[in-house]
């Protein structure tokens, strides 16, 4: 069995500063750093800090930096790394909390700010949902990769941008942006193109890309940044037509008109049907339904 | 801007390197600063010209020295990055060359550069370095070694 070294770059929160602790431990083939740092917690040191939920890449939990890149610890093996040094860090560009944990609470109040939910002119309908909107499977592709996200963070990580400026609205924020502005349920449009076009908005973005590079689950939050300035741009030249808004599907066809009526007509239920069927089979022992 | 709020600083602009867009935005944020700088200097060295000639000449007699000289090749080599480099930002930055999005299918891949960003990309850099081969031409040539 390897093994290998974990430095570990930790924040402490009392005296305000980082520092680094060092670990050797076992490794074996499909170990991923996860898997390491618990082992660091259960067998060597029990006040190491970190986050992490579910192990398979799905939550976005375990975020951190690895050899000096944003990635998911649960994701990440570290025979992969070719390495005997493994070096793992809080996610850069985030507040430390203590040893790997980083605050998210700007990224999510970021989040906010882009009004992450379909905004609808039929209010009534979105309280009170009848049917659903129709939408096509091409209407559907336009925005689906970028609903993919799971809010890792490992964007924000990766960005120059959000490096140095703390106003920027962030690649998964605006990524989310334009998630939404493409789908054609939504009708808020001229607001979703109101919050991109800012100097903090879309036009903060220099085309790094390194959040596309880093995110786990292929996003691609600077394609979503590009697409949003092509809109911007055909809007400034007034060349923006609209887009397509889904439309509620229409309503059933009523129950004596239903396409199943050719199987012949579902039995009405009630208590004493029940009843009735439950004694023919001798299910009730007792003659009561409850 | 410190470490109390986690935010790496300029130092982020410079890592993590993940890919190649990221190296080119080191080097066109690298030669931007160092273009705005040179604009200054110059700016200097011709307003020497209001002292009269007898100034103006010292300082380009001081001026014409092989390090001056590197200097400029330096300068020229930095804008002719900055400006192809530039027109690629443009054309991409504004989504002309965005490829569609498409629905990620495991193993998810990292920046999607379709044909035409592979190809504006190496078009700006060929063009970018063919300028700079008669500029590194000149600058033996102002050497004496051609």
């Amino acid at each position: 069995m390897d093994k290998v070294r974990f430095k570990l770059r930790r924040w402490d929160p009392e005296r305000k500063t980082y520092q680094t602790s060092e670990y050797e431990i076992p490794v074996r083939r499909g170990m991923t750093v996860l898997d390491g740092l618990i082992w660091i917690k259960e067998n060597i040191d029990r006040t190491v800090s970190y986050r992490a939920s579910c192990r398979m890449g799905l939550c976005g939990s375990c975020g951190m930096v690895i050899n000096g890149k944003p990635m998911l610890a649960c994701e990440t093996q570290i025979l992969h790394l070719e390495s005997n040094n493994v070096t793992v860090e809080p996610l850069y560009n985030y507040e430390p909390i203590k040893d790997l944990v980083a605050d998210f609470h700007q990224f999510f109040e970021k989040q906010r700010t882009i009004k992450p939910y379909l905004i609808r002119e039929d209010v009534e309908e979105q309280i009170n949902p009848t049917r659903e909107y129709i939408q096509s499977p091409e209407e559907w592709n336009l925005y689906i990769q970028f609903a993919m996200c799971i809010t890792c963070g490992l964007c924000y990580s990766a960005c120059p941008t959000t490096a140095t400026d703390p106003k920027y609205l962030g690649p998964q924020a605006l990524m989310n942006l334009y998630r939404f502005f493409a789908d054609s349920r939504d009708q808020a449009e001229h607001l979703r193109l109101e919050i991109a076009d800012q100097v903090d908005g879309v036009w903060g973005c220099h085309l790094a890309t390194g959040c596309s590079e880093v995110c786990p689950k292929g996003v691609d939050p600077a394609l979503a940044i590009q697409l949003l300035r092509k809109e911007l741009l055909k809007r400034s030249l007034k060349l923006y037509r609209g887009k397509k808004i889904s439309e509620l599907a229409p309503p059933l066809p009523p129950r004596n008109k239903s396409p199943y009526r050719a199987f012949g007509e579902a039995p009405e239920f009630t208590i004493e049907k029940a009843e009735e069927k439950a004694r023919e089979f001798n299910i009730l022992k007792d003659d009561r339904v409850r | 801007m410190g470490e109390k709020e986690g935010r790496r600083g300029i130092l982020g602009w410079i890592f993590p390197i993940t890919n190649l867009e990221r190296l080119l935005y080191t080097l066109h944020r690298i030669t931007g600063i160092g273009l705005t700088l040179y604009l200054f200097i110059h700016i200097y060295e011709t307003s020497m010209r209001m002292y009269g000639y007898e100034t103006w000449t010292a300082t380009a007699e001081f001026l014409e020295n092989p390090l001056f000289h590197f200097g400029l090749l330096l300068v020229v080599l930095a804008a002719l990055f900055h400006g192809a480099n530039g027109i690629r930002l443009i054309l991409q930055e504004l989504g002309l060359i965005a490829p569609k999005p498409t629905q990620p299918v495991y193993p998810y891949r990292k920046y999607h550069r379709d044909r035409k960003i592979w190809m504006t990309t190496i078009l700006m850099l060929i063009l970018g370095a063919g300028v700079a081969v008669f500029a590194l031409r000149d600058f033996l040539i102002l050497l004496g070694v051609m």
